[in-house]
C-alpha cells in the first residue's frame, strides 16, 4: 500500500462517476490495474474515488458508456501547488529579489553623521574615514572594526578629545569632542625669569626686565637671570620680564640594550576560513585548505548579518591565519654600542623641547653583563632654560 | 492436494484470503471483481460464488486488481455458493 504523504507528492486527482450501475467503472479500472482510493458511495447512481495523478491518462483512456459519465472534480498535491505557483512566478522571483536587496541594502553603509566637530576638523576626519575604506555605498563587512576606526581616528587626529563611534543600523554616527585650549592669558603678571637648570648661558634675548646675568655666566637652578624689577632702587617698577635664555646643560643618560632579543614576527603568508553560523556554533563555507604553518597566530572578524534595523542571530565570520616566526636579533657588542647611543639620543630628545641641540654625547661607562651592554652617556645640550616666577607684591 | 505438496490453499485453488481487524477493517484478497457497492454492503465475485459483507458506513479504502481494503463498521460477511 502506497504512503499518503508520496501521494501527496505525486498529486492525486478526484473522480465522480455519475450514472447507472457506476460499480462497473470500478471493475474497468480494476481490470486496467489502476489503484483507486477511498472509494465512497455518495447515493444510489454516483461514487467518487481518487487515483493518482500518473494514472489519470490511462483512466481517460477506459471506454465511455453512455450510462453513466466520468467527471474530475478535484486536484491535490504537490504538482498543482507548483503549477499554481508557477502561475504567479513573477510575482515570487519579485518578492525573493525584493528581500535579497533589502538583505543587501541593510548592510551597507548609506550615510556618516559627524556630530560636534568644526567644518575643517569635520573635512578632515571625512577624508581620513574615506582612506579607512568607510565611505556611503560600501559594505559594511568590509569595514575595520569600530575600536580600529575610533583608534585610528583618534591617533590621526591630536585635536580630537575623544571620539566615539556608533554604527547604528546602515548609519555611522561619530560624537566628536574637540579639545579646546585655553587661550593664553593676556594679561601677563609681573614675573622674574629664573633658571630651569644648571647651565652656562651661550645666548641671551631680554624683551621685557633688567637681565642679571650675561653670556658664558654660570648659573645655578633657580637663580633669578632676568628681574621684573625695573627703575631705580627707590622708584621701583614691577613689569613682567619676557625674554629667551639659552644655555649649555649637562645631562645623562642610562640605557641598556640587550645582545640577543627574540621577536615574533610575521613573515605575510596567510590564509583566509570564512565561517557562517550563530553565537554558539558555525560552519566553515570557504578555506578548506590545511594549515601548515608551523607557527601561526590567527585574527578573527565577526560581522552580525542585519535585516532592516533588526541584527539577525547569523554571524559572519572571516578567520586570518598569519604565518609567524621567532627570529632571534643578534648584535656585537660594537652594534649594541651604536644601537645603545641611538636609543640614548632619541630619549633624551623626548625629554626636551623641540628647539633643543645636541652638542656633544660622550660615553662615560660601558658594561656587558647578563647579556646586556649597559652605557651612561653624557650629553651637552643647547637649550632654553627660562622658567617664569611669579613677583608677589609686597615681597 | 494442498496438504500434501505442502503449498497454501490460497494460491493453489484462488480462494480468498481474508484478512478482519476486528469490525473496523476487512481486507480482502484474490477476489474477481465488484458487483455491489454503497456505503451498507460490497458484494464480491470470487472465483466460485460470491462474498457479501453488510455493515455501515463502507468506504473503500484502497482498490487494487486483486485486492480491496474496506473501512467501515462490519457486522456480517456471507459466502455465496450458488
Amino acid at each position: 500500500m502506497k504512503n499518503q504523504w508520496t501521494a501527496n507528492l505525486t498529486g492525486m486527482v478526484q473522480v465522480k462517476v455519475m450514472g447507472l450501475g457506476p460499480e462497473r467503472f470500478l471493475n474497468e479500472c480494476m481490470r486496467k490495474g489502476i489503484p483507486l482510493k477511498n472509494v465512497k458511495k455518495n447515493g444510489p447512481n454516483s461514487i467518487s474515488f481518487t487515483i493518482d495523478l500518473k494514472d489519470y491518462k490511462r483512466i481517460r483512456n477506459i471506454p465511455r458508456k453512455k450510462e453513466y459519465k466520468v467527471y474530475f472534480i478535484g486536484r491535490q498535491g504537490l504538482p498543482f501547488e507548483i503549477r499554481r505557483a508557477w502561475k504567479h512566478f513573477g510575482f515570487v522571483i519579485g518578492l525573493v529579489g525584493f528581500l535579497v536587496v533589502l538583505f543587501l541594502l541593510s548592510n551597507m553603509v548609506w550615510r556618516i553623521d559627524v556630530k560636534g566637530a568644526s567644518p575643517e576638523i569635520e573635512y578632515k576626519l571625512r577624508k581620513d574615514l574615506h582612506s579607512l575604506g568607510v565611505k556611503t555605498g560600501v559594505s559594511q563587512f568590509s569595514l575595520p572594526k569600530l575600536q580600529t576606526i575610533q583608534k585610528k581616528l583618534q591617533d590621526d587626529n591630536p585635536s580630537i578629545t575623544w571620539i566615539g563611534v556608533q554604527l547604528k543600523g546602515t548609519t555611522f554616527h561619530f560624537e566628536v569632542v574637540e579639545k579646546h585650549l585655553p587661550k593664553p592669558d593676556r594679561k601677563i603678571r609681573p614675573r622674574h625669569i629664573v633658571a630651569k637648570e644648571e647651565a652656562v648661558i651661550t645666548s641671551m634675548f631680554v624683551e621685557k626686565g633688567k637681565p642679571l646675568v650675561t653670556t658664558n655666566d654660570y648659573v645655578k637652578r633657580g637663580q633669578v637671570l632676568v628681574s621684573g624689577i625695573i627703575g631705580t632702587e627707590d622708584h621701583p617698577i614691577i613689569v613682567p620680564a619676557v625674554g629667551k635664555v639659552i644655555g649649555e646643560v649637562w645631562r645623562e643618560e642610562i640605557v641598556s640594550i640587550p645582545l640577543n632579543t627574540k621577536f615574533t614576527v610575521l613573515t605575510g603568508e596567510k590564509k583566509k576560513r570564512y565561517y557562517i553560523g550563530t553565537s554558539q556554533s558555525k560552519i566553515k563555507f570557504w578555506g578548506f585548505d590545511k594549515n601548515k604553518y608551523k607557527a601561526f597566530q590567527t585574527e578573527d572578524n565577526v560581522y552580525q548579518f542585519k535585516f532592516l534595523k533588526w541584527k539577525l542571530p547569523i554571524y559572519f565570520t572571516k578567520k586570518t591565519i598569519h604565518e609567524s616566526e621567532d627570529i632571534v636579533r643578534t648584535y656585537t657588542k660594537a652594534e649594541a654600542i651604536n644601537v645603545g647611543k641611538q636609543t640614548g639620543r632619541n630619549d633624551l630628545m623626548d625629554k626636551l623641547s623641540q628647539d633643543a641641540k645636541i652638542l656633544q654625547e660622550k660615553v662615560l661607562h660601558e658594561s656587558l653583563d647578563n647579556g646586556k651592554v649597559n652605557l651612561r652617556i653624557y650629553y651637552k645640550v643647547l637649550e632654553d632654560i627660562t622658567k617664569t616666577k611669579t613677583i608677589v607684591q609686597g615681597d | 492436494m494442498s496438504s500434501k505438496m505442502d503449498l497454501p490453499p490460497d494460491v493453489l485453488l484462488e480462494l480468498p484470503r481474508i484478512t478482519m481487524l476486528g469490525q473496523l477493517h476487512i481486507y480482502i484478497e484474490n477476489h474477481r471483481g465488484l458487483l455491489v457497492y454503497s456505503d451498507k454492503e460490497l458484494r464480491l465475485l470470487m472465483k466460485q460464488g460470491q462474498l457479501l459483507i453488510k455493515g455501515k458506513d463502507f468506504v473503500l479504502k484502497t482498490m487494487l486488481p486483486e485486492e480491496i481494503l474496506l473501512e467501515g463498521e462490519i457486522e456480517h460477511v456471507y459466502f455465496i455458493n450458488e
